[in-house]
């Protein structure tokens, strides 16, 4: 079992929440990150976004197909930005890590942090088919769907993490 | 104690009170989303008590739904906003 596991990759303090992951799992998150933002710059202004992973960040607001479209046409383009912006601050914080990793995320970064983290975890999630509880269906044994279902559960450890600090 | 009439006349008020009903934000479950984050988010946006807020969440999960807010067409567009940008299934509809 790695090391990580053990460790609090959160914690609070007078300044912030201080992150300190591990140098694999930060690597990690600025990749997916860097992926996350680059798939979110493909999503329309108005047009729906589909029902595949990135539709699922994108759901619509009404039951009605008409209302949603026009609910769409006013607020995607926001939407988008605000979580491209969200990954991209993921991947800013994590920049120029000092040797001991430590970094001190404000309120608004925390607030960014949680909302990449989830909208990774949403798209993973969804390509993986992950049912209730968050059992997960490994469709097949290849390779890719086994480091699919790895990423998501350090998706959700970290995300879990830091929830817990933030309920307190 | 009387018994009531089977159908109260009112036509008169019936487009008026369809005008007056309010519309309502409704977060429903889903299989990704952590129960703590969701009750999270409601304490934060909503500035709901960590018990409403978990109150709430446990409807999500249990019953498949549940009304976090309500109000005018326009707020529960705006409140169906701010829970997609924190990536809950929302949607709003008129009570």
């Amino acid at each position: 079992m790695p090391r990580w596991i053990f460790a609090q990759p959160f914690r609070r303090t007078a300044a912030g929440v201080e992150a300190r992951l591990g140098a694999g799992e930060a690597q990690l998150l600025v990749q997916l990150c860097r992926d996350l933002a680059d798939r979110l710059g493909e999503v329309d202004d108005r047009a729906p976004v589909g029902a595949g992973p990135l539709g699922r960040l994108f759901p619509d607001g009404y039951g009605d197909a008409e209302r949603s479209a026009e609910l769409r046409s006013l607020i995607q383009d926001d939407l988008r930005d605000a979580k491209i912006a969200a990954a991209r601050t993921v991947v800013e914080t994590l920049s120029d890590l000092p040797p001991s990793r430590r970094v001190t995320l404000t309120d608004d970064e925390v607030e960014q942090w949680l909302t990449a983290l989830n909208d990774l975890r949403l798209f993973i999630g969804t390509q993986l088919g992950v049912t209730d509880d968050g059992e997960v269906v490994v469709a097949d044994e290849d390779g890719v769907s086994a480091t699919a279902h790895d990423v998501f559960q350090v998706l959700s450890w970290l995300q879990s993490a830091l929830v817990d600090v933030l309920l307190g | 104690m009387t018994i009531a009439p089977e159908r109260v006349e009112r036509p008169e008020q019936d487009e008026a009170v369809d005008l007056e009903r309010p519309w309502v934000t409704i977060v429903w479950n889903d299989p990704i989303n952590l129960m703590t984050y969701v009750t999270y988010v409601l304490q934060k946006l909503f500035g709901y008590s960590k018990e409403k807020a978990t109150k709430l969440m446990l409807d999500v999960h249990q019953k498949g739904k549940a009304v976090v807010s309500s109000g005018s067409r326009e707020q529960m567009e705006l409140d169906v906003s701010r829970l997609h940008a924190y990536g809950l299934w929302a949607t709003l509809q008129q009570d």
